[in-house]
């Protein structure tokens, strides 16, 4: 009895969390990301500090196109406001945009998986305290865990990517930032 | 003759020589240096295996080797030795013989300093995309590898980060 009732369960879970039908082909979502305090980012010419990060908060709304179960395929647009200190200035406000294509796979075919995937994006940087903003190109990976049930998906990402960013104001002229923000994203597949 | 790959190839194990040009401050050696160093062209080798998981995506490991000839302020050409292990994930698209490969890396790597013989070990990480050619079981890949280096170690310079531009020829057998 108690064998039945062991194997009952396992092709209940079995049946729950084995391979799902991909029926959704276009994925739509939104995300809210978070980054800790760290001297990341780089202001070359005339500057040349490396300026403290302070924790900073940004919004994303993405779409994919699933390419199969495994693989899918987008864009997004990103909007990050942050406040950044030297130690020639006092924390002030700057302001990053991002569009940018992105892809992502997953393993394995669970309602519970492993996403690992890739971002480049253009990107442009605003601060008052700046004689120009910022434009450039943003990079970086993708990885962490994810949840999908009825076309619902929740997903907790790392993204650690670098910028190369430059002005044609008068200085600073070059910003480099490297940095890694944690995700949390909420998705419909339909 | 642009058909499909078959899905009955599940694994990969190629090799890849890879060029790094030369760029400047792309390398910097922190405290209590505090020096963005300029780097000179050098090769990078990487061996690596994947397991294809659907016809659009594949994931696997890659250990590689190089050695970074720096130039630094008022000194000679001085290296950093670096070995990384890692894993690595790459989609692809269309599903045909001649393709676009996107994906990314991450590994741990260890380094070694020239002068002093100064150690270092951290974190890889990076975007690989590219064109590939998949025939039967063979297949070449030139991929861009664009990628950051964050090591720490506890002599002088306490720290060493590069940002780098990779470019690579792939040589892989699928069976």
């Amino acid at each position: 009895m108690k064998s039945i009732k062991a194997l009952s369960i396992t092709l209940l879970f079995l049946g729950v969390n084995t391979l799902k039908a991909q029926e959704g082909k276009h994925t739509f979502g939104l995300s809210y990301n978070v980054e800790k305090d760290e001297s990341s980012i780089y202001l070359n010419e005339p500057n040349n500090v490396w300026a403290e990060l302070q924790p900073s908060l940004g919004m994303q709304l993405f779409y994919y196109y699933n390419l199969n179960t495994y693989m899918k395929f987008g864009s997004y647009l990103e909007m990050t406001k942050a406040k950044i200190e030297t130690y020639r200035t006092s924390n002030y406000d700057a302001s990053r945009w991002n569009f940018g294509v992105q892809c992502l796979g997953k393993y394995p075919d669970w309602y519970v998986f492993i996403q690992g995937g890739a971002y480049v994006s253009a990107a442009i940087a605003n601060s008052d305290q700046w004689d120009d903003s910022f434009s450039g190109l943003d990079y970086g990976i993708i990885l962490g865990p994810a949840a999908e049930y009825k076309g619902f998906g929740i997903a907790l990402h790392v993204h650690a990517g670098y910028s190369i960013l430059n002005s044609y104001g008068s200085e600073p002229v070059k910003m480099w930032l490297h940095d890694r923000r944690l995700y949390l994203k909420l998705y419909y597949t339909y | 003759m642009n058909s499909a790959n078959s899905q009955d190839k599940k694994y990969s194990a190629g090799i890849a020589l890879g060029y790094i040009p030369a760029s400047d401050a792309s390398v910097y050696l922190g405290r209590d240096i505090n020096q963005w160093v300029d780097r000179e062209p050098s090769l990078i080798f990487e061996i690596n295996a994947g397991y294809r998981i659907s016809d659009f995506f594949k994931a696997g490991v890659y250990f590689e080797k190089e050695n970074a000839k720096l130039k630094l302020v008022n000194s000679e050409q001085e290296t950093i030795n670096r070995w990384a292990v890692g894993m690595q994930w790459m989609g692809n698209y269309p599903n045909y013989f001649i393709q676009w490969q996107f994906g990314g890396y991450t590994g741990f790597g260890l380094a070694n300093y020239s002068v002093d013989n100064v150690g270092f070990s951290g974190l890889d990480y990076g975007i690989i995309t590219g064109p590939a050619y998949e025939k039967d079981k063979l297949g070449v890949a030139f991929h861009l590898h664009a990628g950051f280096v964050t090591y720490s170690g506890s002599d002088i310079p306490e720290e060493f980060s590069m940002h780098d531009l990779r470019l690579f020829l792939k040589l892989y057998y699928i069976f």
